[in-house]
């Protein structure tokens, strides 16, 4: 398919048949058609930059995020394999980049996964038993507040184990498509998931125990 | 019994429902008596949740309203930018 000169128009563009869209979009931005890409822009862009300023909270940033989001996107379009949606795959990689971004400028450091793992004494019982988790309020300044600390404890993940719960926490995926997007065994996928989420819950652990309030 | 480290390690698998009748009945016995681990697990759903929630993806609905133009053409304008050379 030819896009039309319409297509550079910098309006939203919403398809009829998105699936025929997709496919078509996807041919034509893989033999160079910049007409194809703008498309994509103008489809995407709205749902990617929600994304980005939901975690970043700045629209600069924000901003700056989704165009690193379409740049990695589009260097990486050929490996598009098509297991999920192309919208669910824009959405991983928004994520990734926002989260990177975040890491930046809050200047979290990345942590240890070895020191984020529980603690054990010689008879297999834990050692640093803290207060459970209070129940979380439906109140949508708290749940903002929460996503917050949620993103902040994602991007302080090493990226191999960041990788894996986008792919399977975030993105849905199983154990094995997660091993074939990543290359790697399906031991190793279940492994590093598990780990992370003992990482995530550590880093969450102050807040959600209303031990500190970060 | 299975210790408290034993359980943790065995909580994607719990979690998962990939586990024995056997495992299973053991992982619960040690359940029922040990309240830290049991707050640990639940500690461990609400990660997940939390997570996915966090990062879930917007509406299909969203679309290009809210986004400043000059986004729309620097991203494009990036690209043109960006674009390798053919091989």
């Amino acid at each position: 398919m030819a896009f039309s000169v319409s297509s550079m128009e910098m309006v939203p563009y919403i398809p009829d048949d998105p699936v025929a869209a997709e496919a078509e979009i996807l041919a034509g931005i893989r033999r160079g058609d910049d007409a194809a890409f703008n498309l994509l822009v103008r489809w995407h862009c709205g749902r990617m930059y929600a994304v980005a300023k939901r975690i970043l909270r700045d629209d600069a940033e924000a901003q700056d995020a989704t165009q690193e989001a379409f740049t990695m996107a589009y260097k990486a379009i050929a490996r598009f394999d098509g297991r999920s949606k192309l919208s669910t795959w824009l959405h991983r990689i928004t994520v990734n980049a926002a989260l990177m971004r975040l890491r930046k400028t809050k200047r979290l450091r990345e942590v240890s996964i070895e020191d984020t793992q529980p603690k054990f004494d010689d008879t297999g019982h834990r050692r640093d038993v803290g207060p459970a988790w209070k129940q979380t309020a439906q109140d949508e300044a708290l749940a903002t507040e929460r996503a917050g600390k949620v993103h902040e404890a994602i991007a302080q993940l090493p990226d191999s184990y960041r990788e894996v719960i986008m792919l399977r926490d975030i993105q849905q995926l199983d154990t094995d498509q997660t091993a074939e997007a990543l290359g790697i065994k399906s031991g190793a996928v279940k492994t590093r998931l598990h780990r992370a989420r003992l990482a995530l819950r550590e880093l969450l652990d102050p807040y959600m125990a209303g031990e500190a309030t970060w | 019994m299975i210790t408290c480290k034993e359980c943790i390690e065995f909580l994607d698998d719990y979690i998962a429902g990939d586990v024995s009748p056997a495992a299973l009945e053991n992982f619960e016995k040690h359940l029922a008596l040990c309240p830290p681990c049991r707050d640990f697990i639940e500690s461990y759903r609400k990660t997940i949740e939390e997570t996915r929630c966090a990062c879930s993806e917007p509406d299909e609905q969203v679309g290009c309203d809210d986004v400043p133009p000059t986004l729309i053409s620097a991203i494009i304008e990036s690209r043109k930018l960006d674009r390798e050379p053919d091989a």
